[in-house]
């Protein structure tokens, strides 16, 4: 039926709803046995591409599968992938239990599995009260309490720490870890990278319906550029003697300081020392990961060409 | 499939509309039929019968039916939209995402709760009948029951069928109510003083009316003796229900029937595509 491999792959996949381009040939593959984060600021197009991932939207074009098969073909899916999702919810009168019960004869598992999953959600006691008088973070247990009704190897979770209190959080991190520790997938869409930098290993970062970085974390943390501040007594011959160097990524800010890429502190101290310039002052930059997502992700709103080196400025 | 089905009945029994509904569909049969078995019993009807007793408990049963209907339509109506609303269809989808089996279920729950619904109408009526000390030939009185039955199951399809092609809850709800209670007689209004009397039969809400009230007038006035003044009264009550071009009973029903069968395909076609956003 299905190849059993817990790999989930996206290709070609294209979304439009009239003229709104919502996903546009996105391509990624997430592998079993690690938690890949899915990022992208709000209306990158996250939740359209899991929602046809899930086989609840119907994609323009291209096609997404989970262990070698679209959604639809896995048979009985919710012993396959478990999914929690934004806009999921409940009737407001039914109690947690009932929902869930109701949602364990569809998938097929005994009714005292509804009793386990409340339990593994911290949900227990309150599992004989109407939903409606849940808080958010509760709501979000409940829906992760049913995405685990059948034990799915695959769990796909759309901003799942929305609503939840820090102690939640770093809960449903130790949860999610813990899960794919054991061989299975995780995929989990955030518009906040800081909210989900612990959790996951691999990212696929998702800008205007297009894929602008996907990989290891790590590697995306090391791929960018550190920068030197710098303040020279002469600017324009520290300039000229960077640019002579080989060091063209130069930015002039105020006051005459330079902003120099692509280099050490102390190969611009060498470079300053042989042109003869005096140093008042300097130190080195890094860009923490916040800053390289913002990067990637802006001018999502601008309409600017899409670019995937740091933004604009750079005195060539 | 039964894994489904099992999930339809727990959604239904665990929420409590199914009850709140069927109650005024009760108190509405319940009443309608006391209030026509009494007035069967009065004297100037018995002397036009020549004493005996008009079961006019039938006639006022298929009405009580013909109202009560309209509580198993907006059942049938929260059957998707619910869903839709509540946003559960999401999960339901993720756990069976053929969206034709789910639709299936739905249908195959509904009508037994379209069944539960006729049943305790009838039992209601009973009473009602009894209550007016005027209860009817147990076949006849049964046999209406059986018809009251199949029209409450045909409604509760209908709604799910129109839930599922409209989406909207409440859209689908008062669209209905008003089309049933105001659009169509209007239409039948201006076809009849048009001499279109013929079409209006073929309407939805009145092709589902007819073949409950036309089994009711058959069953009330065979077999009854009316004195000569009275041949025509059959005759006027059709005219008075307005089903003076209405087929047999089971004509209506073959119509109603594919209104209903209409909508559930249009409703399937419709959710089968629909995003879910």
């Amino acid at each position: 039926m299905h190849d059993g491999s817990g790999r989930v792959v996206v290709q070609g996949l294209t979304k439009t709803f009239g003229s709104v381009l919502a996903v546009q040939n996105l391509s990624f593959t997430v592998e079993p046995g690690t938690v890949t984060g899915f990022l992208g600021p709000n209306g990158a197009g996250k939740t359209t591409t899991l929602r046809m991932l899930l086989g609840l939207v119907t994609p323009t074009a291209g096609f997404a599968t989970i262990n070698g098969r679209p959604f639809h073909s896995l048979g009985n899916p919710g012993r396959v992938v478990g999914a929690v999702l934004e806009a999921q919810s409940f009737h407001p009168k039914r109690s947690a239990r009932d929902h869930l019960r109701v949602y364990a004869a569809a998938v097929g598992v005994p009714d005292q599995r509804a009793d386990e999953v409340l339990h593994l959600v911290g949900l227990t006691d309150a599992a004989e009260r109407g939903v409606g008088g849940f808080s958010m973070g509760m709501r979000q247990r409940l829906a992760l309490a049913t995405a685990l009704l059948g034990d799915p190897q695959v769990l796909v979770l759309d901003e799942p720490a929305n609503g939840l209190d820090p102690e939640g959080i770093k809960w449903l991190r130790t949860f999610l870890q813990g899960f794919a520790k054991g061989g299975r997938t995780v995929l989990v869409s955030s518009h906040l990278l800081a909210e989900i930098e612990q959790t996951v290993e691999q990212v696929v970062i998702l800008s205007r319906g297009q894929a602008v970085y996907y990989g290891p974390l790590d590697q995306l943390r090391k791929s960018q550029q550190s920068r030197v501040i710098v303040t020279p007594s002469d600017p324009g011959k520290l300039t000229s003697a960077l640019q002579e160097a080989g060091h063209t990524m130069v930015e002039q800010l105020p006051d005459g300081v330079l902003a120099v890429s692509n280099v050490d502190a102390r190969q611009v101290g060498d470079i300053a020392l042989a042109a003869e310039v005096a140093i008042y002052g300097m130190s080195s930059e890094h860009a923490d990961l916040e800053q390289i997502f913002f990067r990637l992700t802006s001018g999502q709103f601008s309409g600017a060409p899409q670019q995937q080196q740091w933004g604009h400025g750079w005195t060539a | 499939m039964d894994r489904l089905i099992r999930a339809e009945f727990r959604k239904i029994f665990t929420t409590n509309l199914w009850w709140a509904l069927l109650i005024p569909a009760a108190v509405l049969s319940l009443v309608f039929t006391w209030g026509g078995a009494a007035l069967g019993t009065l004297g100037d009807v018995t002397r036009a019968a020549r004493g005996q007793n008009i079961p006019l408990a039938l006639p006022f049963f298929a009405q009580g039916i013909n109202f009560a209907t309209v509580f198993a339509l907006i059942l049938g109506g929260t059957a998707v939209t619910g869903e839709m609303r509540h946003k559960t269809i999401t999960t339901t989808y993720l756990t069976s995402p053929k969206r034709g089996d789910v639709l299936a279920a739905k249908l195959a729950v509904y009508s037994s709760i379209g069944v539960l619904y006729g049943l305790v109408c009838m039992v209601a009526a009973t009473l009602g009948a009894l209550f007016g000390s005027n209860f009817p030939e147990a076949a006849d009185w049964f046999t209406l029951a059986g018809v009251g039955v199949l029209a409450m199951v045909l409604w509760t399809l209908l709604g799910v069928g129109l839930g599922a092609l409209i989406g909207n809850q409440v859209g689908t709800i008062v669209g209905s109510v008003v089309y049933v209670l105001v659009v169509e007689p209007i239409v039948s209004v201006v076809l009849r003083t048009n001499d279109l009397g013929d079409i209006p039969p073929y309407l939805l809400n009145k092709s589902g009316g007819d073949m409950v009230s036309q089994i009711a007038l058959d069953l009330s006035f065979r077999g009854l003796q009316l004195g000569s003044n009275f041949r025509g009264a059959q005759g006027f009550f059709e005219e008075l229900l307005g089903l003076t071009y209405s087929p047999e009973w089971w004509g209506s029903l073959l119509v109603f029937a594919a209104w209903a069968g209409a909508f559930g395909l249009a409703g399937y076609l419709v959710a089968k595509r629909r995003d879910i956003t």
